[in-house]
C-alpha cells in the first residue's frame, strides 16, 4: 500500500512539472486563442537564460527572476515582430509559425550553448521528509506550491480583474472587443509575455529534474498539452488538475501494467485524453460552448 | 450633445464599390435614421464610420474632421456602436458584458452599472446569467445597455429590430425614445424596418444601391406614401 | 469574403492545358538530365507530395486538424517492408496491403475524433506522432525493432533500359499522377462540396442531409490512405526502415508543406512537397550547424507573407494574366451595382 502511495506521489511530483507546462499553455489559449507549440522551447531558453546569468556569478533565484523578466519581455517581442504579422484566420498558419518558432529557438539554444547537458540546481532545499515509508521532498512539495499559487493568480486574473476580462474578450472576439475599446493586439502581446514567464517558472522547476538540454521539453509539451486538455484549454484549474492527472496516471500505469514500461508510458496521455474527453468534450473544467449554426 | 457630419463618403469591399458618394450630417442630441432595402449600403456606411471598412471622404465628429479611425478610437472618442448581431459576448454574464462596455473608462463603473439596471430591470434580474441564454430582445437590450455604460456622446445602432418580433421591436424602440429624451445622446440608427425606426427618428435619409435617394424630416418621409412604398417597402 | 470568380472561358483553359503539357513533358524528362542523386530528390517529392495531397484534404477541405499522419506514413512503409522482406512481396500486393491497412487505421482513428474538437484532436493526433517510433519499436519481432528492416531496391524490366532509381521515379510519377486525378475529382465532386460544406459550417451540412461523421471519418481514412501508399514508396526509395525514421518532425513538414503550398489546393500539394524537400537541404548548405535556425526562419517568413500558401498566390497571378492576354475578359469584369446583395443577412461578415 505504501509503494501505492509512494507512486502516487512520485506521480504527483512528474504531474507537477506538466500542469506548470500546462499552465503556460492555458494562459496563452485563453489571452490570444493559439495553441502554442513554441511553448516548451521558450521555457527552455528561458531557462537556459537563468543557467547563463547563474554561470557569471548571479545567486539563483535572482537569475530565475531575471529570466523571467526577461522572458516576459522575449514574450512580447515574439509576439510583435512574428505572431501579429501572420494571418489569424488561418488557424494552419499559426500553427506552423509556432513550429517555426520551435525549431529556431530549439536551434539556437543548442548552438549557443551545446547539446551537452549542464546541470540546473534547485532554487529549493533538497530536504527529504519521511512519513512512515513514503518519503516526500521538498522540491516536490514546494514545486506543487508555486503551482498553486500561479494557478489562483491566473484564475484571479482572468476571473476577477478588469485585465484579465479584456483579454478573455480579445481571444473570443477581437471584433467585439474592439467596438468596446479593448486594444486585442496589446492583450494578444500581454499575453504572450505573460505567457512566457509562466514558461520561465515552469522551466526552472522542471529543469533541477530533467537535466538542462535543449530537447528537455519536448515530452513535457506534449504532456503539458494533454494536461490542459484534459482539463478543459480554458481553465486554469483544469490545466493543474490535468497536468497532476496525468502525471500519475502515467507513473501508476507504468509500474503496474507490465507490458507498458517506460518506452510505451507515452501512450498514457493519449488514451487519458480520449477517455476523458468521450465522456466530456469539454475536458474536465473546460465551459461548454453551445454550437451556433 | 454630439453632431456628425458625413461628406462624400465611398467605400468599397475589395474591388466592389458599395458607397457612391453619401453625404449626410447627424444633429446635436437627435435621432437620425438611414434607411433602405437591403445591401443598400447601411451597414456599410456605418461600418465606414467607424472605420472597420476601408473608404474616403470626411467624417467630422463635432466639427473634428477624424482621419485615421479604428473600432478601438472610436470608442475612446465616446462612440459606442452597437453592431449587427449585438456584439455582445455570449460565454460571459449580464454583468461582465456590462462591464466590457465600460472598459475604456477609467471611473468606477458601479454607478452606470446601477443606472443602467435601472432602465433595464430584466436585465438586473439575469445579471449573473450567461447572456447567450437570454432571449433576442433581451440581448439587444444588453447590447444597447453596455453602450451606455460609455456614456457616450454618440450612439450608433445597426438593425436593432433584426431578428426580433414585433412587440419586441416596439419595446426596444420605446427603450430608446426614452433614452434619448431623458439623456440627449445624439443617435444613428440603421434600420431595414423603416416604420418603426420612423416613429423614434427626427430626420430619415434613405440609401439605394449606395446612393443618398432623399433625406428629411421624419415625419415627412413616413407620411410620403409614394416613398414609402418605393424605398421603405411599406 | 469569398467571391468566387467563375473560370470557364477560353484562354483561361487553353494556357492551363498548355501549361500542364509542358509540365508533363520536363517531368518525364527529368530522370534523364540530372544524376541519381537528384532523381531520388525528385522521387522523395512526389513521396512527399503524395502524403501531402491527402493531408490537405482531411486539414485544408475538411477542417480536421491532425499532426499524427507520420503514424499512417510509418503503417505503410512497415507494411511493405515487413512483406518484402519477409515474404517477397511485389509492389502491387504491397500498395494494396498497405492502402487498405491504413484505410482501416484511418477509420479507426476517426472515429474516435469525432467527438474532439479541433484543438483537442490536435493534441490527440500529436501524442499519436510521438508514440509511432515507440509503438514501432516495441513489437520487435514484427518490425525489427531498433535495427530496422533492410528492402531491396525494385529492379526494372530488362526492355525499358532503366536505371533503378529511374524506374522508382517514374512508378512514383505514376501513381502520383493517378492520386493526384482522384483527388481533384474528389474535391470537385459532391463528396468534396460536402466535406468543405462540413467544415465551415457542420450543424447546417447536418441540416441538410449530409451526415458529417460518415464523411468525416471518410476523410480521415483517405488521407491516411494517401500517407500509407506514399511510404510505400518511401521504403522503396530509402531501402530501409527504422523507428527512427518517422519522428514528430515529419508530421510537422506534412503540415508545413500544406502551409506553403496552400490550404485548398491540390497543386499545393506539389510545391509544399518541393519546399520541404529543398529548402531544409537549401539551408543546411548555407549552414551546416544552423540548418534548423535557418528553417525555421524561412518557415516564419513563408506564413507571414503567404499564409494561405504559394498556390493561393499563384493563382492570383494566373487571373490576372489572364486579364492581360484577353482584353475581352477585362470587359467582363462589369461595376458590381446591379443586384448584388453585399449586406448579409444575419451576423454580418461581409469585411
Amino acid at each position: 500500500m505504501s509503494t501505492f502511495i509512494q507512486q502516487v506521489i512520485d506521480g504527483l511530483s512528474t504531474g507537477s512539472i506538466y500542469a506548470a507546462m500546462a499552465l503556460a499553455l492555458v494562459l496563452i489559449y485563453r489571452s490570444t486563442n493559439i495553441l502554442n507549440f513554441a511553448q516548451g522551447e521558450m521555457a527552455m531558453f528561458s531557462t537556459y537564460i537563468a543557467w547563463q546569468l547563474n554561470n557569471w556569478g548571479v545567486p539563483l533565484v535572482l537569475a530565475i527572476l531575471a529570466a523571467i523578466a526577461i522572458s516576459f519581455v522575449g514574450g512580447m517581442a515574439i509576439e510583435q515582430g512574428i505572431v501579429r504579422h501572420v494571418d489569424q484566420s488561418s488557424e494552419l498558419a499559426v500553427v506552423v509559425v509556432t513550429l517555426g518558432i520551435f525549431l529556431v529557438l530549439n536551434a539556437l539554444a543548442g548552438w549557443i550553448w551545446t547539446y551537452f547537458v549542464k546541470s540546473f540546481a534547485s532554487p529549493f532545499p533538497s530536504v527529504v521528509w519521511r512519513i512512515g515509508r513514503v518519503s516526500l521532498s521538498a522540491q516536490s512539495v514546494l514545486t506543487l506550491v508555486v503551482i498553486g499559487v500561479q494557478m489562483v493568480l491566473l484564475y484571479l486574473l482572468f476571473q476577477r480583474t478588469k485585465l484579465g476580462l479584456g483579454m478573455r474578450a480579445a481571444a473570443l472576439s477581437r471584433k467585439n472587443a474592439e467596438i468596446v475599446g479593448i486594444s486585442a493586439r496589446r492583450m494578444m502581446m500581454l499575453g504572450w509575455g505573460l505567457s512566457a514567464s509562466l514558461g520561465a517558472v515552469a522551466g526552472a522547476l522542471i529543469a533541477p529534474k530533467l537535466f538542462l538540454e535543449p530537447n528537455m521539453m519536448f515530452a513535457v509539451l506534449l504532456y503539458g498539452f494533454a494536461g490542459a486538455a484534459l482539463g478543459g484549454l480554458d481553465s486554469a484549474v483544469g490545466a493543474v488538475v490535468g497536468g497532476l492527472l496525468v502525471g500519475v496516471t502515467e507513473n501508476l500505469a507504468g509500474t503496474y501494467i507490465g507490458w507498458i514500461g517506460s518506452d510505451l508510458k507515452i501512450l498514457v496521455p493519449f488514451f487519458l485524453i480520449i477517455a476523458v474527453l468521450a465522456v466530456r468534450p469539454a475536458g474536465l473544467f473546460g465551459r461548454q460552448i453551445a454550437g451556433r449554426v | 450633445m454630439s453632431t456628425l457630419r458625413v461628406t462624400d463618403l465611398h467605400a468599397s469591399y475589395g474591388p466592389m464599390k458599395v458607397l457612391h458618394g453619401v453625404s449626410f450630417n447627424v444633429g446635436d442630441g437627435q435621432v437620425t435614421a438611414l434607411l433602405g432595402p437591403n445591401g443598400a449600403g447601411k451597414t456599410t456606411a456605418l461600418r465606414a464610420i467607424c472605420g472597420t471598412v476601408r473608404s474616403s471622404g470626411t467624417i467630422e465628429l463635432d466639427g473634428e474632421v477624424l482621419a485615421q479611425r479604428s473600432a478601438t478610437r472610436m470608442a475612446r472618442l465616446g462612440v459606442a456602436h452597437v453592431p449587427e448581431g449585438r456584439g455582445t459576448f455570449g460565454e460571459f454574464t449580464v454583468l461582465e458584458n456590462l462591464r466590457l462596455g465600460g472598459y475604456s473608462r477609467k471611473d468606477s463603473l458601479d454607478e452606470s452599472i446601477e443606472q443602467v439596471f435601472d432602465w433595464f430591470p430584466r436585465l438586473r434580474e439575469r445579471m449573473t446569467q450567461v447572456a447567450g441564454s437570454l432571449s433576442g430582445g433581451e440581448q439587444q437590450m444588453l447590447a444597447i445597455a453596455r453602450a451606455l455604460l460609455l456614456r457616450p456622446r454618440l450612439l450608433l445602432l445597426d438593425e436593432p429590430s433584426q431578428g426580433l418580433a414585433p412587440t419586441v421591436t416596439a419595446d426596444v424602440y420605446r427603450i430608446l425614445r426614452d433614452l434619448q429624451q431623458s439623456l440627449g445622446t445624439t443617435i444613428l440608427v440603421v434600420e431595414q424596418n423603416a416604420r418603426a425606426a420612423l416613429r423614434l427618428a427626427d430626420q430619415a435619409f434613405v440609401l439605394e444601391s449606395g446612393r443618398l435617394v432623399l433625406g428629411g424630416p421624419a415625419s415627412e418621409i413616413a407620411a410620403d406614401e409614394s416613398v414609402r412604398r418605393s424605398y421603405l417597402g411599406y | 469574403m469569398a467571391l468566387e470568380i467563375v473560370r470557364g472561358g477560353r484562354p483561361h483553359r487553353l494556357l492551363l492545358v498548355t501549361l500542364s503539357v509542358a509540365v508533363l513533358l520536363v517531368l518525364l524528362r527529368l530522370p534523364f538530365a540530372y544524376g541519381s542523386y537528384r532523381v531520388f530528390q525528385f522521387t522523395l517529392v512526389m513521396i512527399w507530395a503524395i502524403a501531402v495531397m491527402g493531408l490537405n484534404l482531411l486539414v485544408g477541405y475538411n477542417g480536421q486538424i491532425s499532426i499524427g499522419h507520420n503514424a499512417f506514413f510509418a503503417v505503410g512503409a512497415y507494411t511493405a517492408a515487413i512483406l518484402m522482406h519477409r515474404y517477397e512481396a511485389n509492389l502491387v500486393l504491397c500498395l494494396v496491403a498497405a492502402a487498405l491497412l491504413t484505410f482501416l487505421l484511418g477509420v479507426a482513428v476517426g472515429i474516435p475524433a469525432l467527438r474532439l474538437r479541433g484543438l483537442h484532436l490536435a493534441i490527440v493526433t500529436l501524442a499519436l506522432a510521438m508514440a509511432t517510433a515507440a509503438i514501432l519499436q516495441r513489437f520487435e519481432s514484427l518490425t525489427g525493432g531498433a535495427t530496422g528492416l533492410r528492402v531491396r531496391s525494385l529492379a526494372p524490366p530488362e526492355w525499358l533500359h532503366l536505371a533503378n532509381d529511374q524506374y522508382l521515379y517514374f512508378i512514383a510519377l505514376t501513381i502520383a499522377i493517378v492520386m493526384f486525378v482522384v483527388a481533384r475529382a474528389l474535391t470537385r465532386s459532391a463528396f468534396g462540396r460536402a466535406i468543405v460544406a462540413i467544415k465551415d459550417n457542420q450543424l447546417a451540412a447536418e441540416a441538410m442531409g449530409v451526415d458529417p461523421r460518415v464523411f468525416k471519418v471518410l476523410t480521415f481514412a483517405i488521407s491516411g490512405m494517401y500517407a500509407g501508399v506514399a511510404g510505400v514508396l518511401y521504403v522503396l526509395a530509402v531501402n530501409y526502415v527504422s523507428p527512427e525514421a518517422f519522428p514528430l518532425l515529419m508530421s510537422v513538414t506534412f503540415l508545413a508543406a500544406i502551409a506553403v503550398g496552400g490550404l485548398s489546393t491540390v497543386q499545393g500539394a506539389i510545391i509544399g512537397a518541393v519546399f520541404v524537400q529543398f529548402v531544409p537541404q537549401f539551408a543546411s548548405e548555407v549552414n551546416a550547424s544552423l540548418a534548423t535556425l535557418i528553417y525555421g526562419v524561412i518557415l516564419i517568413a513563408f506564413m507571414i507573407l503567404a499564409p494561405r500558401g504559394l498556390a493561393g498566390l499563384s493563382k492570383r497571378v494566373s487571373v490576372h494574366l489572364v486579364r492581360v492576354i484577353d482584353p475581352l475578359d477585362r470587359a467582363d469584369r462589369h461595376a458590381p451595382d446591379t443586384a448584388l446583395t453585399v449586406e448579409p443577412y444575419g451576423a454580418g461578415s461581409a469585411s
